[in-house]
């Protein structure tokens, strides 16, 4: 059955998906995909759905258009219809005719929000018996399938959330530091980082990128404190970085072989793949700490394949981090791909930010053939 | 999507029916191409309302992610007609026709050969960080080489979902740990390595160990057999939410009742029905007790003992027939639309 890395994309990949194959632009792509994903992110946090599950259907979400086009495939629907097979995965389910009527009703409310009229319902459920919501309701039981399907029935996900909780709770870091990492990872899934990189690495975006994008008033005195150049804040995530730290972010050495660039687990080989998958958790809390971290340790210091196929053999645990940065930087560039699509204020705010962004990208070595453009993206939005 | 999913279908034939469980009736058929024997898993129809099964989903969920020697292998899945359809590995017979064939004889190292099959399987559910939650020898399926695998993940979860709606009432109640006989709200990978203990124990005496006629009798069960439990030896048990005093039994040494089991052996069923949950081996530490390196060796998989019947279809496990065990959908409290707080448990412990 499905290969365990299938679902970790290379750039070309994610740059030629179905979509833009069918014709859309990558930029009209990524804001449906926002589109979808938020409207995901407002029904489920409205039913209350639990965190664990948003992050599963907003990456079943962003699968899926890795295999269909959105020409074909309405991003509402799936987006709901993602959400509700996620609840049912966690076991956690919501009712189909729930999220039917909320989602109805939520379209409803904003009409008549823009027409400048009051709402006739009150309540979602009193709406469930109506047409529109019935049929919603059988087009997502229909999509249920062709969803599974389509995820080769690969349902569990490992959660970046846990390793996040685990490194702060070894930093002892405050409450707020993870609140605000919480609410990074949480924009993070309009982006789809998590389509290219291992969860170590998203959660090393929503780890660092408070640095930059969250008002300092808000940080505890040790989150600011923590050097993003020396790499020994990244034991913090059980990365072995006893080896030479101190020429970290010198990547002169470090320049692969074209074509063989290597993303930090991403599944490159068959064994690196098992081996990550083996200490597979997951969690939407804090539950399982003492096992996560064992997780992080599984996915990045036994990595045979990697040492032998793309890291300088005199630097081995080295590497490991080194392109674990590399990767982060690349995901945070295109993690702030999403500001423009954002509300306007929303923008305005990160705008003011970038020099910060730009700041705390340049402590992190850098990807010579990286696609991913930093100063046309920062640029732009 | 629908194509495809029809030639899914049409790679597989299904023959005669050889099990009906509380929720799926299975079927054995054949990999067309291949002629490789397969069995069918056809889950009934359950909440349709809501579309696929959860119960279904969740199963395919962790055989996705579980891929080891001892553990049941998904090879595909197809859905007809809003029903899933799992296809599994065939395995011939289960350890539940093994123990009641009296024809077979066991030897001490045909039984340790399948505790160590069962803790492997366990354990790398455990590893994974899935419960089983529902551990029974008729679970725990035989292949035509002998090797024992753990199958039947319909009520497994994931020890990590912060799972709010844990409900006390899963695992066939014989092999179910005192814990949840009490209601506990936060329960852990224990529970597993309880039934994993009664089994073991099924299997020295041919005969279910513990077999309780309700609830209540099932803790008295367990304690007329292993003692009341003092508050010194389980901290806290007390204070569970469905916790009532029993009678005080002593304490009497297994060896009495397992008089032909060596030392070895009954250090590993006591470690495995220890009270405290806390304090109960893991699935990984029992597999590295003396037992299983002393003499004999385990009985290499072929040479184990096997009946020559093969699975039929069997009547419904008794709990399903008088309707207390048909809780196996409702197992997962969401789907009540008011769940019984006080049975669930709101936190998980996994020690
Ligand atoms: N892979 C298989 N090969 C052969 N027979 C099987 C297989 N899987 C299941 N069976 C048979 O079908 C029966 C029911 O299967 P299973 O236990 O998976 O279903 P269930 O509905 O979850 O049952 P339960 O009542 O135990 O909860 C088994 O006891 C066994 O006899
Ligand atoms: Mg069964």
């Amino acid at each position: 059955m499905a290969r365990r890395d299938q679902w970790i994309f290379s750039d070309e990949e994610v740059l030629h998906t179905p979509s833009v194959a069918a014709g859309l632009s990558a930029s009209d792509e990524l804001r449906d995909r926002i589109r979808g994903v938020n409207w995901l992110l407002r029904i489920g946090v409205t039913a209350r759905v639990r965190s664990d599950s948003l992050y599963n259907a907003c990456l079943y979400f962003h699968r899926f258009y890795m295999r269909k086009s959105l020409q074909q495939h309405d991003v509402e629907q799936t987006a709901l219809t993602c959400l509700f097979l996620a609840c049912k995965a966690q076991d956690a389910m919501k009712h189909v005719t729930q999220l039917a009527a909320l989602a109805v009703f939520k379209h409803r409310s904003d009409t008549a929000k823009a027409q400048g009229r009051a709402m006739r319902d009150k309540e979602p459920m009193h709406i469930k018996d109506e047409p529109d919501v019935v049929r919603l309701q059988e087009n997502m039981l229909s999509c249920e399938i062709t969803l599974l399907r389509t995820l080769t029935f690969d349902l569990a996900v490992r959660q970046p959330f846990p390793l996040i909780v685990d490194a702060a709770r070894s930093l002892q870091l405050k409450r707020f530091d993870v609140v605000m990492m919480h609410a990074v990872l949480n924009d993070s899934m309009r982006s789809n980082i998590a389509l290219s990189y291992p969860p170590l690495v998203v959660a090393l975006v929503a780890f660092t990128l408070p640095s930059a994008v969250a008002d300092e008033a808000y940080l505890s005195g040790t989150y600011r404190d923590i050097n993003w150049q020396d790499q020994r804040w990244l034991g913090a995530f059980g990365v072995d970085v006893s080896a030479d730290v101190s020429d970290g972010h010198d990547n002169g050495d470090q320049a692969l072989q074209p074509g063989k660039r290597s993303r930090s687990v991403s599944g490159d080989g068959d064994a690196t793949a098992n081996n990550s998958k083996r200490m597979k958790g997951e969690s939407g809390s804090g539950h399982t700490n003492v096992h996560s971290s064992q997780e992080v340790k599984a996915d990045y210091t036994d990595r045979p394949n990697d040492a032998n196929n793309n890291a300088p053999s005199h630097t081995p645990t080295h590497t490991h981090a080194h392109h674990l940065l590399m990767d982060t930087r690349d995901a945070i560039i295109r993690f702030a791909m999403i500001f423009r699509y954002l509300d306007r204020d929303v923008r305005a705010r990160q705008q003011a930010n970038k020099g910060r962004i730009a700041a705390l990208l340049s402590c992190f070595p850098k990807r010579h053939d990286s696609v991913w453009a930093e100063d046309e993206i920062l640029g732009s939005f | 999507m629908e194509q495809l999913n029809t030639a899914i279908m049409k790679r597989y034939s299904k023959e005669r029916k050889v099990g009906e469980g509380t929720y799926a009736s299975v079927y054995q058929g054949h990999c067309v191409e291949t002629g490789r024997m397969v069995a069918i898993k056809k889950i009934k129809i359950g909440q349709f309302k809501d579309g696929l099964d959860m119960s279904a989903i969740r199963e395919v969920k962790f055989l996705q992610e579980l891929k080891h020697e001892n553990v049941i292998e998904m090879l595909d899945v197809f859905s007809a007609k809003q029903n899933l359809n799992l296809v599994l590995e065939f395995l011939t017979t289960d350890l539940e026709l093994i123990i009641k064939d009296r024809s077979l004889i066991f030897r001490p190292g045909d039984i340790k050969s399948w505790m160590a099959m069962t803790l492997r399987g366990v354990d790398w559910c455990h590893r994974n960080f899935i419960l089983h939650r529902d551990l029974k020898p008729n679970n725990l399926l035989i292949n035509d080489k002998g090797i024992l695998k753990v199958a039947d993940f319909g009520l497994a979860r994931d020890v990590a979902d912060p799972g709010m709606k844990m409900t006390c009432q899963v695992i066939t109640r014989w092999y179910r740990p005192p814990e949840l006989l009490f209601g506990a709200r936060a329960y852990s990978s224990a529970v597993d390595i309880w039934s994993v203990g009664c089994i073991f124990a099924e299997l020295l005496l041919r005969t279910p160990y513990l077999p309780g006629e309700n609830d209540i009798e099932q803790l008295n069960t367990i304690f007329r057999a292993l003692g009341t439990p003092k508050e010194s030896e389980w901290p806290g048990h007390t204070s569970l939410p469905s916790y009532i005093k029993f009678q005080d039994y002593p304490k009497q040494p297994l060896e009495d009742l397992f008089s032909a089991a060596g030392n070895d052996a009954i250090e590993l069923l006591g470690k495995c029905l220890h009270y405290n949950p806390h304090e109960r081996i893991s699935a990984g530490s029992a597999l590295r007790l003396p037992y299983f390196s002393n003499q004999p060796k385990p009985t290499p998989p072929p040479l184990l003992p096997k009946p020559l019947k093969e699975l039929e279809p069997r009547a419904l496990p008794p709990d399903a027939v008088t309707g207390q065990g048909n809780n196996k959908r409702k197992a997962d409290g969401e789907q009540d639309h008011k769940p019984d707080l006080r049975k669930v448990a709101r936190k998980i412990d996994f020690q």
